[in-house]
């Protein structure tokens, strides 16, 4: 029989005993969805920093590798607190006023579009559309989107990583795939 | 729980699929390269960090333990030049401003009662032997060493200063250490006011109040945290390992302490001897809440 797959804890843990290729291993799991996160949540205006504030994020987790307790959160929520952390960080050192959205009601003034021809990725074009609309989500709205889309984190989570409660973390993403579908809707009517 | 949990929206497989369109797999090798090197570095300068931290705990502890005997040796010496009174009154009083001879015996050398523990010259050999008591071990250091003296030395490491202010003590010839070990029943008062007013004496010492600030926020003693800050004490004192109070109460969920500590300007990125700074266990933690007190999360 084939032994199961570590888990991310034993990861760690080998990692903290000096296993290097521990952690590598880890980082594979991971790696999209972590860059992706920071990626999108810094937007076109500071992409640049993407690639250092990703990297931050692998070396606090190494650094800190002793202290994860899997008892109190997954090894995902534990990266992405790191991660958003981060992102918050250089908006504050790049001292980024509009941290909090302003506008969340305002998102659900008009009514769900529903799916739109866009929810079918099949060119680089429409992949473009697609993260630019997400890139002009309010901060914890995209944030809220993508821990769920690309993390793939269950609400419960969500909300731990972003210091809200259950039913923020909701409304939240709740708001931005309704938001999301208008962008893409009326971008969808413009090019029709 | 909530629909959203069950159903997986199709715009999440959308952007999955963006992603998907617009990775740059040379882009992704290269950073994987730069991340695990990176890392790999961090990890080798935390080994070489940890092998220093544990060089100068070695080295603390020795210190505490040469300081722990000094002031076990001064307290001994200390009981060894306290005056006594004569056993029996003396058949021909010598003159009263006589200074006592280094006399071979007890009785041929009385010492006045009111004269000043300093001055008084040690005992002979000879006297020392006849107050031992029969029962004490002359060799058994611990069974002979007073417990309150015992339990003080065990500070020492954050009183190696408190050892310091015996000096005629320290002067006194090795001859005289017996007469310690020779009274089991060393008055523990005696030692009690020694080390208080050792500690009088060290109160207002920078080190001490950091280290009293730093205990004080790991243990949750917010009062004492207070206190200390309104005396003045550096917000950011660190304690042997290179660690402030706020680093403390991080590691020891104290948020109501981290949370004053930084309402009081406790720097976030100060880093202890390891490299982590308070930002760092913050991040550890994962606490929203405590996040939210110290400014990192909205």
């Amino acid at each position: 029989m084939e032994a199961a797959p570590a888990t991310d804890a034993q990861l760690l843990r080998a990692h903290s005993a000096g296993d290097a290729q521990a952690f590598a291993r880890l980082y594979d799991r991971y790696d999209r969805a972590c860059f992706h996160f920071v990626r999108r949540m810094l937007g076109a205006a500071h992409a640049d920093a993407a690639e250092d504030l990703h990297q931050e994020t692998w070396i606090s987790i190494a650094k800190s590798a002793a202290a994860f307790d899997p008892d109190k959160a997954s090894f995902p929520t534990w990266l992405f607190t790191i991660a958003r952390r981060k992102v918050w960080d250089h908006f504050r050192r790049q001292k980024v006023a509009v941290l909090v959205s302003a506008d969340e009601e305002s998102a659900m003034a008009a009514p769900d579009p529903g799916p739109t021809p866009l929810e079918q990725v099949q060119s680089q074009e429409l992949a473009q559309r697609m993260v630019t609309a997400i890139e002009a989500l309010p901060l914890e709205q995209r944030s809220a989107f993508l821990l769920s889309a690309y993390g793939e984190l269950p609400l419960s989570e969500i909300a731990l990583v972003t210091g809200v409660g259950l039913e923020t973390a909701k409304t939240r993403l709740r708001y931005a795939r309704v938001r999301l579908r208008q962008v893409l809707a009326a971008e969808e009517a413009d090019h029709v | 729980m909530s629909d959203y949990d069950v159903t997986p929206d199709p715009l999440d497989k959308a952007y999955v699929q963006a992603e998907a369109f617009l990775d740059d797999e040379e882009a992704r090798a290269a950073r994987r390269a730069r991340v695990l090197a990176a890392a790999s570095r961090e990890a080798e300068i935390q080994t070489s960090r940890d092998r220093r931290t544990i060089w100068r705990l070695g080295g603390g502890l020795a210190a505490a333990a040469v300081g722990g005997l000094s002031v076990l040796l001064a307290m001994h010496m200390r009981e060894a030049s306290a005056p006594r009174p004569p056993p029996a009154p003396a058949p021909a009083p010598a003159p009263a401003n006589h200074p006592a001879p280094n006399a071979p015996s007890m009785e041929a050398s009385p010492l006045p009662a009111a004269k000043p523990t300093a001055l008084a010259p040690p005992q002979p050999a000879k006297v020392e032997a006849e107050t031992r008591p029969p029962a004490a071990d002359a060799n058994d250091l611990s069974a002979a060493r007073p417990s309150s003296v015992v339990t003080t030395a065990r500070r020492a490491p954050e009183t190696m200063s408190e050892a310091l202010p015996v000096p005629q003590s320290v002067e006194e010839p090795a001859q005289s250490r017996p007469v310690a070990r020779a009274k089991p029943a060393a008055p523990a008062a005696m030692a009690a006011q020694a080390f208080s007013s050792a500690e009088k004496a060290t109160a207002g010492s920078t080190s001490d109040q950091a280290a009293r600030l730093v205990a004080a926020a790991a243990s949750g003693r917010i009062g004492e945290v207070k206190a200390l800050l309104e005396r003045g004490v550096p917000v950011d004192a660190i304690d042997a390992d290179g660690e402030t109070a706020l680093m403390k109460s991080i590691r020891a969920d104290q948020p109501a302490i981290a949370t004053l500590l930084h309402a009081r300007g406790a720097d976030l990125d100060r880093e202890n001897r390891a490299g982590e700074s308070a930002r760092d266990m913050a991040a550890a933690k994962a606490d929203p809440g405590l996040d939210k007190a110290l400014g990192l999360a909205p």
